[in-house]
């Protein structure tokens, strides 16, 4: 089966062909000790020792390997910064979520909608899709980040 | 002696290639969007749109990519009858939404920095929009994500009507 692999400081996955009763530490080279292996937007890393089928991972699902479980994330928004912590598998997407919401910056619904989140110093926005864990970070298991708007297209 | 001949990838394969890669294969499999059919230079892709009442599932759009990996152009398109949408079958909406599907502006394109089309005679977005330009580096996904984006925003109430 395909399964997308997610890794740090690089921000589009690669597909890899696994066979469903390997052995995760078998079947991903880079897998030992040093590193966590999750599955997209969960918290609990999976058992390496265990087999993809048993693991719960299914066809084309996408997974993270990473130094590190949990990432620490500061968003900033109108000069204001906020905080919190979330696994290096989590989307972008469950990152503007909590962004947006009353956790945080507490946008509204059509207001939320005109922004995204881009890593500090960057124009272009992030795609929702990539992972926590594969962005640039400013400190050790830390990643800056600032919710801009969307630019409207006019002229 | 000979000049040594550099090989120039034909723009269809290297298209073909981009829709064989991982990035265009993880959108189609999160159903983003799926491949309809190529007829080079023109391909026709379907991208998702939220559920809206009486408004379908996707939009088709049929990208001339002519040139290709320099930026292609897009319009709304009529997979049953292979011929323009019409207007008032587009897409819906308010903001950043009503902005990009314009056919009272054009109806062969998309009002957009990543289309040629549209970029052409607004010089200023080549500065005011630079991150919003298309990058021959980066594939047709970087477009697809950008249709994506407005189909599922909170700005996109269906079909014009």
């Amino acid at each position: 089966m395909r399964v997308y692999l997610h890794r740090p400081t690089q921000l589009e996955p690669d597909a890899v062909e696994v066979e469903v009763d390997a052995v995760i530490r078998d079947g991903l080279n880079e897998v030992d000790d040093s590193v966590s292996v999750l599955i997209e937007d969960t918290d609990e890393p999976l058992d390496v020792d265990a087999t993809f089928d048993a693991a719960g991972v299914t066809d084309r699902i996408h997974i993270h390997i990473a130094p590190a479980v949990r990432i620490g994330v500061t968003v900033n928004y109108n000069g204001v910064p906020k905080s919190d912590e979330f696994s290096a598998s989590s989307r972008v997407e469950r990152v503007f979520d909590w962004a947006v919401s009353d956790k945080a910056f507490d946008l509204g619904p059509e207001d939320a909608t005109e922004h995204a989140l881009a890593v500090c110093g960057a124009e272009d926005p992030l795609a929702p899709d990539v992972h926590l864990g594969s962005l640039p970070q400013d400190g050790p298991h830390h990643v800056c980040l600032n919710l801009v708007p969307k630019h409207r297209f006019q002229g | 002696m000979e000049a040594a001949r550099v090989p120039v990838i034909p723009e269809g394969e290297l298209f073909r290639a981009d829709i064989a890669g991982v990035e265009f294969a993880a959108g189609a499999d999160r159903g983003y969007w799926r491949l309809v059919e190529i007829a080079w230079p023109f391909a026709i892709i379907a991208v998702t749109a939220a559920p809206r009442p009486g408004s379908p599932d996707e939009y088709l759009f049929r990208f001339d990519l002519t040139g290709y990996p320099a930026a292609p152009t897009a319009q709304p398109w009529d997979g049953g009858v292979g011929v323009p949408l019409a207007p008032h079958r587009w897409p819906g909406g308010t903001g950043r939404v009503a902005s990009a599907f314009n056919p009272s502006w054009r109806q062969d394109a998309i009002y957009l920095p990543v289309d040629r089309v549209a970029l052409d005679g607004h010089d200023a977005w080549r500065t005011e929009h630079a991150a919003y330009l298309w990058d021959q580096a980066r594939d047709i996904t970087q477009y697809l994500r950008i249709l994506r984006d407005l189909l599922t925003s909170a700005g996109y109430t269906g079909v014009r009507g």
